[in-house]
């Protein structure tokens, strides 16, 4: 694509050189600016021996998995360039991975441990360089006090997804196994998955074919993400689908870059995307516009429901047994829901019920009674659950014309291969699972599941090449958990903040009185983030981070421990934008006094007494580990073969990529089939909130309000602001924030307001403006955007709070999620914009 | 012009008497000299701290690269080229000349030069690599073209100089004197025309790229130098240095009016040339009138018009009023170069929105919106001090010419 | 022979992708781009024009168009730049430059040539970069060397590789076969500022 390999055409590079070589020779003479082709290239001859190139890879939470290599000259990293997946659509980089060197140099990193200076308030900004010997024992001192005052749970233990390295990742989290402590649940991301799992299984990120299926797609519906803004390397599969001949459809409340590709752009407003996709969902089944054969065969479609339950007629409904009676609807018990007890179907050539597993032809719609049992197909269910949801009240709240909303349904009814590509931009509101459970639906129903150039894309295949890494459960937990029992898990971060404010959790006493992260900045990336500053920061008698540079959390913690950067280290890593698990070279030592994290925790469980269950081993010893699983073996896959070949498929193959549910295979659910009906939905984290009297509303996705960005909000009515916090280029979640060569291009924060907003409110171009909340606020320049609509703004993420004139982008978002979905709900928030004065 | 010269009654300036000779020089030039000469060290020690500190310390980026230093070298060319033009003519074309005043008129020029070429090295990234222009002389560059001619105009200035002054000695003929003289006028209109082509052979810039540029700028050449050669006469006169006939002086307003109405006649055909397409041209012409160049567009404007209509109305055209539209005139004259140079800048080819460091563009941190939207360059206090150190030079290159050499009217001056 | 570019509009999302690596591959000092992403659009970079929902947007790469008649050239008084007439590629001799800036002027395309104002600052420091990548100088004139060091080692300048679009093509417009001449041939295309007669080496196929 790029051209041929040889830029000289057909000619080799000596012949090239002999017939410039009269010319050059002749500019040669000129100094160095002048050198000729000849001389440069007789130059350049002598350099080749003194560089290495190193394969190796880009550890961020991105979706794109760059691999890298790192050219090292005199011991030092001089450039990155672009390294080659063993597939060229999979090969590509980006501003970021390319400045990995510049962030490994540069003066932002962290070099040495500090300790905050006695007597300065947390966040005063005021270090003292102390050695790691006394960093290590004051810290561990300080977390045996805490534990064996407070108990074990007293110290909490957080790794987050700042370092993709299997090894380096989550050393904090494995450390929290032989100390015991809480390690607070994570929410990002989670919901849509949560959502697709009802329907399609594989967890919470398992609903993904492998991105370079879509080429194959005939039409994209690219739903609320930014592609070409936040994953350019999935941006470049898509275009490959366009030069196919795919069509592409944008939707987004605001005309996102991507908008500027696509052949349709469909504007929708904040929140409203879960009713027009019930309302799609509702017309596609009222009308039968579905694939009835796929319906029948790979979907639970004609299962029956029974009308008394609510759960599926079962085998033991019928023959009785040991799984008799024991799933209860209303206590949402989910016991016992098992291929060993199959549900029945009505077959269409006995008029008899028949288990879905034996039975060929049964039938999509009705109402029956067996045994005195009155149940209906699922469809039938489905179709009258569904009916409520209009296109014209969808079109009404989402502002989308009914006749585009219609124009989507054509698309879907067609028969044509669609693929919806989507992130976490519906993710991020209340009900994003239910958007994730109606898309899926909506999809199983019309065959856009299993077939080459269908499915929902996002992010990728991590089912297959993340989850290997994890098989061996001592990679979160360490080879000895002897405090396993004593690790609580349960607090989702959202609900961690007012443990640590009331010493209370459900009820009871819970005292969390330290913190310990590495690789997380967990102040700057969940929501809320004055929950960090006013509940942690002021109640915590502990905070110690380990990162590479200073972050939020890093400037508020007492202790913070250097890290070494992905450079510095091997580790290997999995994918979520391709199928592969990459070998992470490590070029340098550690700069400085940066210490992997690996090895950080090591000695931190040395001092802390439990060194004999978690050893010191090399990160080659961890990969080992890591590789030691039947999945790894079962692949033949081991820690020479990745080094050799840096790159090894986890899943498909180069010619058929992988597919959930394709190439005949059953989809991960307990029935093997899309599961169109949820039994008993449940919640992903139980701490303490009402979950139960959402989710026994949703075995069939439901319109549930957002808390606060829709247009039918209370919220609004203080603060009419949409606010979204979207994701630039020049940043990872919050990474990057302070590589120079990317502030040259991109220097400070603003928030972006609509022309009407910021007429109405007297705010000129460049202007300080606050944006604010109940939550708390930002000051910030503002920049007139006509990309929006009218009551839309958005703060660009990442930007860490000294960037900001006052606040930062985070304080007005929610540290809250869905009671089911258990994710961060970033974009459910609304703000109010005003002038700066001061 | 010539009828007005004609008209004039014929000048003979007497020579100057021993007591008025007496009443020139003396404490207060030599306190100039000095003056001068601290300013010129000044310039020199700020040039250093320019060349060591880097110039990022002037108000020059990469989108408005040229600056106070270039305003100040075309100004100063024009300046010279307008001096020498005045004094060669009538000496060329054997009319009655300005009584006397040839002599001052070239060491003006000559001083003018100076400055010029000093303007150009101060700006000069490298000015220890000039000896390049003599060894790799790209012969096709018109900036090549301006340094050649630039030597020799100044060269041919200092033989006209000293033509006049063996002239005055009885040494060289007055036919000699002549030629001299003519090859002199020819290069003068020569020097300014090179130096316009530098400018308007540039596609690049809108605003530069007129056929009318050359002429253009001869004729704002033979305002301003008109202008100060009236100037410095005047004082000089008052100072004592020499007498002069009023009437020489009158002559001289008269022509600088001329002068200044075809410099107008210049602007207008340009500006309705530029403007009536109402393409892009319009943009300039918007910038000129009410955009952010508006201040030296009217000051020029309304100060060359003023100063015609000074010289031109007997009851206006008196001492006082004739300095002051004569400074008008150098001043409009000035705006008229800042206006050249700026607005060369101040259009962008691709002004689309794109990385901005402090290296991209003055101002550059609102944006290309935000840089564009007063002037794109204004100079630092550096520049100013430079340009304020060569202009001392200049000075004291001007002083040290009147206290040493004999440049008072003689008899045979004309 | 004559080098250029090709550059897909279609493709090209402005991810600075290009202008970073030229950065990183020729160690440029800091605050110094010889390759700019332009937007095509509202008054800051990424934003768009219009009203909405009808608004638009596009990005445009702008480094040294390399021109076929390149204006700098004749004005340079000492040749320091000057077209390499084998290859086509406009280059720059850091070593005979006199700091004139008259090349910067006479340039049509806004931004490409840069001067050093100051000592050059490194990201890194000084030996970061390619190897064969020629030192900086200050109060010099410097621009896109089209990766002059890399060429003479049989490789495409670092932009290209990098692109995540695949949106950059690099090869000789006069030979019909290459990739570029082929695209320049089959696709509407356009060349910046094309009234002024410099006739670039970069297209930008539309």
């Amino acid at each position: 694509m790029s051209g041929t390999k040889s830029p000289h055409g057909g000619l080799t590079r000596r012949s090239f050189l002999k017939t410039t070589g009269a010319a050059a020779g002749a500019a040669a003479v000129l100094g160095t600016g002048a050198v000729g082709l000849t001389a440069m290239a007789e130059d350049a001859s002598s350099n080749d021996s003194g560089e290495k190139v190193i394969s190796t890879i880009c550890r961020a939470n991105c979706f794109q998995a760059c691999m890298l290599n790192a050219h090292v000259r005199d011991g030092k990293v001089v450039k990155m360039s672009r390294a080659d997946y063993p597939e060229d659509i999979y090969s590509g980089c980006c501003l970021r991975g390319l400045a990995m060197h510049e962030r490994t140099y540069s003066d932002n990193r962290l070099k040495y441990p500090l300790k905050r200076v006695e007597g300065t308030e947390r966040g005063a900004g005021e270090w003292e360089r102390i050695s790691w010997e006394q960093a290590i024992q004051e810290i561990a001192d300080k977390i045996k006090d805490i534990q064996s005052t407070y108990g074990e749970r007293a110290m909490t233990f957080n790794s987050a997804s700042g370092n993709y390295g299997a090894v380096q990742g989550g050393a904090i989290d494995r450390l929290a196994y032989v100390t015991g402590g809480t390690a607070p649940a994570g929410m990002y991301d989670f919901a849509m998955g949560w959502g697709t799992n009802r329907v399609m299984g594989g967890n919470v990120f398992g609903y993904s074919n492998e991105p370079k299926d879509m080429v194959d797609a005939q039409h994209i519906i690219i739903w609320g993400t930014n592609p070409v803004w936040a994953q350019p390397q999935t941006w470049r599969i898509i275009l490959a689908a366009k030069d196919n001949g795919a069509r592409l459809y944008c939707i987004d409340p605001i005309r996102s870059a991507t908008s500027q590709y696509v052949d349709e752009y469909i504007q929708i407003h904040c929140g409203t995307d879960l009713y027009v996709t019930l309302a799609i969902l509702n017309e596609i089944v009222k009308n039968d516009r579905i694939d009835v054969e796929y319906a029948k065969q790979c979907t639970t479609s004609p299962f029956l429901i029974r009308e008394d339950t609510g759960l599926f007629l079962r085998r033991s409904d019928i023959e009785g047994g040991p799984l008799a009676s024991v799933r209860d609807s209303k206590s949402l018990n989910s016991v016992g829901y098992d291929k060993t007890d199959p549900v029945y179907v009505m077959d269409e050539a006995t008029g008899q019920i028949a288990l879905y597993t034996e039975c060929e032809h049964p039938v999509l719609e009705g109402e029956f009674e067996v045994d005195g049992i009155r149940v209906k197909t699922a469809y039938t269910a489905l179709k009258e659950h569904m009916a409520q949801y209009t296109v014209e009240d969808a079109s009404e709240l989402s502002g989308i014309p009914v006749e585009t909303i219609n124009k989507i349904i054509d698309i879907y009814a067609s028969g044509d291969r669609v693929t919806a590509y989507t992130q976490f931009g519906i993710d991020h509101y209340r009900g994003g699972h239910l958007w994730g459970q109606a898309l899926a639906i909506l999809h199983a129903l019309t065959n856009n599941l299993s077939r080459h150039g269908t499915g929902i894309g996002g992010p990728g295949a991590p089912k297959g090449a993340l989850s290997p890494l994890g098989q061996n459960t001592a990679m979160g937990r360490g080879t000895n958990p002897i405090k396993a029992d004593k690790v609580m898990t349960s607090i989702a971060s959202c609900a961690w903040s007012e443990v640590v404010a009331t010493g209370k959790f459900r009820g009871q006493d819970y005292p969390i009185k330290g913190y310990i992260g590495n690789c997380d900045n967990i102040a700057s990336n969940r929501g809320g983030q004055r929950d960090w500053l006013d509940k942690d920061v002021k109640n915590l008698e502990l905070i110690v981070d380990i990162d590479f540079e200073m972050t939020d959390t890093a400037r508020y913690s007492d202790y913070v421990l250097p890290a070494a950067f992905w450079l510095e280290c091997t580790d290997i890593r999995g994918n979520f934008s391709n199928p592969y698990i990459v070998y992470g070279e490590k070029c340098i030592d550690p700069l400085w006094e940066c210490k992997t994290d690996n090895e950080i925790s090591t000695l931190l469980a040395e001092a802390l007494g439990v060194g004999e269950y978690y050893p010191p081993r090399t990160d080659e010893e961890w990969i080992d580990i890591c590789f030691d699983s039947d999945t790894m073996r079962a692949k033949g896959f081991n820690q020479e073969r990745i080094k050799k070949e840096r790159a090894l498929r986890c899943l498909g193959t180069p010619e058929e990529p992988w597919i959930i549910g394709g190439y005949g295979e059953e989809f991960p659910t307990q029935s093997g089939r899309a599961e169109i009906y949820n039994e008993v939905p449940t919640a992903r984290y139980d701490y303490g909130q009402d979950w139960q009297s959402e989710a026994k509303l949703e075995q069939f996705p439901i319109w549930k309000e957002p808390y606060e960005n829709w247009p039918g909000s209370e919220a609004k009515k203080k603060y009419p602001l949409s606010y979204l916090t979207l994701h630039e280029r020049g940043r990872t979640h919050t990474q990057w924030f302070g590589c120079e060569t990317l502030r040259e291009i991109d220097p400070e924060p603003y928030v972006h307001v609509s022309p009407q907003d910021a007429e109405s409110r007297g705010i000129e171009d460049m202007e300080i403006v606050e944006v604010f909340n109940d939550r708390g606020h930002c000051v910030i320049k503002a920049v007139i955007d006509n990309a929006l609509p009218e009551g839309v703004c958005f703060i660009p993420k990442g930007w860490q709070m000294d960037q900001f004139i006052e606040g930062s982008f985070q304080e007005m978002t929610l540290n809250a999620g869905d009671w089911c979905a258990g994710g961060y709900v970033f974009y459910d928030a609304t703000v109010e914009i005003r002038k700066w004065e001061e | 012009m010539t009828e007005n010269v004609q008209a004039t009654t014929s000048p003979r300036a007497t020579s100057p008497t021993k007591s008025s000779r007496s009443r020139f020089g003396g404490t207060p030039l030599n306190i100039a000299i000095v003056v001068a000469a601290v300013l010129t060290v000044i310039g020199v020690v700020l040039w250093g701290i320019q060349l060591s500190g880097g110039m990022v310390q002037t108000g020059m980026r990469n989108f408005d690269s040229w600056g106070l230093y270039i305003t100040c070298f075309m100004f100063l060319v024009g300046l010279s080229a307008g001096g020498l033009i005045i004094s060669s003519i009538p000496c060329v074309f054997g009319i009655k000349g300005f009584g006397g005043i040839s002599k001052i008129a070239v060491w003006t020029s000559i001083c003018c030069t100076v400055l010029a070429i000093g303007f150009v090295v101060v700006d000069l990234g490298q000015p220890l690599r000039v000896w390049e222009l003599f060894v790799y002389s790209n012969i096709g560059s018109p900036l090549m073209w301006d340094i050649i001619v630039l030597f020799v105009y100044l060269i041919l200035s200092i033989v006209y100089l000293w033509a006049t002054l063996r002239h005055e000695a009885g040494r060289v003929s007055a036919k000699a004197l002549r030629v001299v003289s003519a090859v002199a006028l020819v290069c003068a209109v020569l020097v300014h025309s090179v130096t316009a082509w530098i400018f308007s052979l540039q596609q690049a810039h809108e605003m530069w790229h007129t056929a009318l540029m050359a002429p253009w700028f001869v004729s704002s050449a033979l305002v301003c130098g008109t202008a100060l050669v009236l100037v410095v006469v005047i004082a000089l006169r008052a100072a004592g240095y020499l007498k002069l006939d009023q009437a020489n002086v009158v002559k001289m307003a008269k022509l600088l009016g001329a002068f200044c109405c075809v410099d107008l006649y210049f602007f207008g055909c340009d500006l309705l040339t530029e403007g009536f397409p109402a393409g892009s041209g319009m943009e300039v012409v918007q910038m000129l009138t009410t955009g952010a160049l508006a201040p030296f567009f009217w000051i020029e404007v309304i100060g060359c018009a003023i100063t015609a209509v000074i010289c031109f109305v007997p009851s206006l055209r008196k001492n006082p009023a004739l300095v002051i539209a004569a400074l008008l005139a150098i001043a409009g004259i000035f705006c008229k170069r800042v206006q050249l140079l700026v607005g060369g800048f101040q259009v962008a080819n691709l002004d689309y929105p794109s990385t901005m460091t402090q290296f991209t563009i003055t101002n550059w941190q609102n944006g290309m919106a935000g840089a564009y939207q007063g002037l794109v360059y204004w100079p630092t206090p550096l520049e100013f001090g430079i340009a304020l150190g060569v202009i001392g030079l200049g000075a004291l290159i001007l002083l040290l010419g009147l206290k040493f050499l004999p440049l008072q009217p003689t008899e045979r001056t004309e | 022979m004559r080098y250029g570019f090709a550059i897909d509009t279609k493709r090209c999302v402005g991810c600075h992708t290009c202008a970073v690596q030229c950065r990183y591959e020729n160690n440029i000092p800091k605050e110094t781009w010889w390759n700019r992403i332009m937007t095509d659009g509202g008054d800051h970079m990424d934003l768009a024009s219009g009203q909405f929902p009808n608004v638009t947007m596009s990005y445009l790469p702008v480094a040294c168009q390399h021109c076929d008649n390149p204006s700098c050239v004749k004005v340079c008084p000492v040749g320091a730049t000057y077209k390499d007439e084998e290859t086509g590629v406009v280059r720059q001799d850091y070593d005979k430059c006199i700091g004139c800036r008259m090349c910067m002027a006479a340039c049509p395309y806004t931004g490409v040539r840069s001067f050093n104002w100051d000592e050059p600052k490194y990201m890194i420091a000084a030996e970061f970069g390619d190897a064969d990548a020629v030192p900086h100088q200050k109060h010099v004139v410097e621009k896109c060397t089209m990766c002059w060091h890399r060429l003479a080692r049989g490789e495409e300048p670092a932009c290209i590789e990098v692109c995540p679009e695949r949106a950059r093509f690099w090869g000789d417009l006069d030979d019909p076969n290459s990739e570029v001449a082929q695209l320049v041939a089959s696709r509407e295309h356009k060349q910046l500022l094309p009234e002024q007669g410099t006739n670039p080496s970069v297209y930008y196929l539309l």
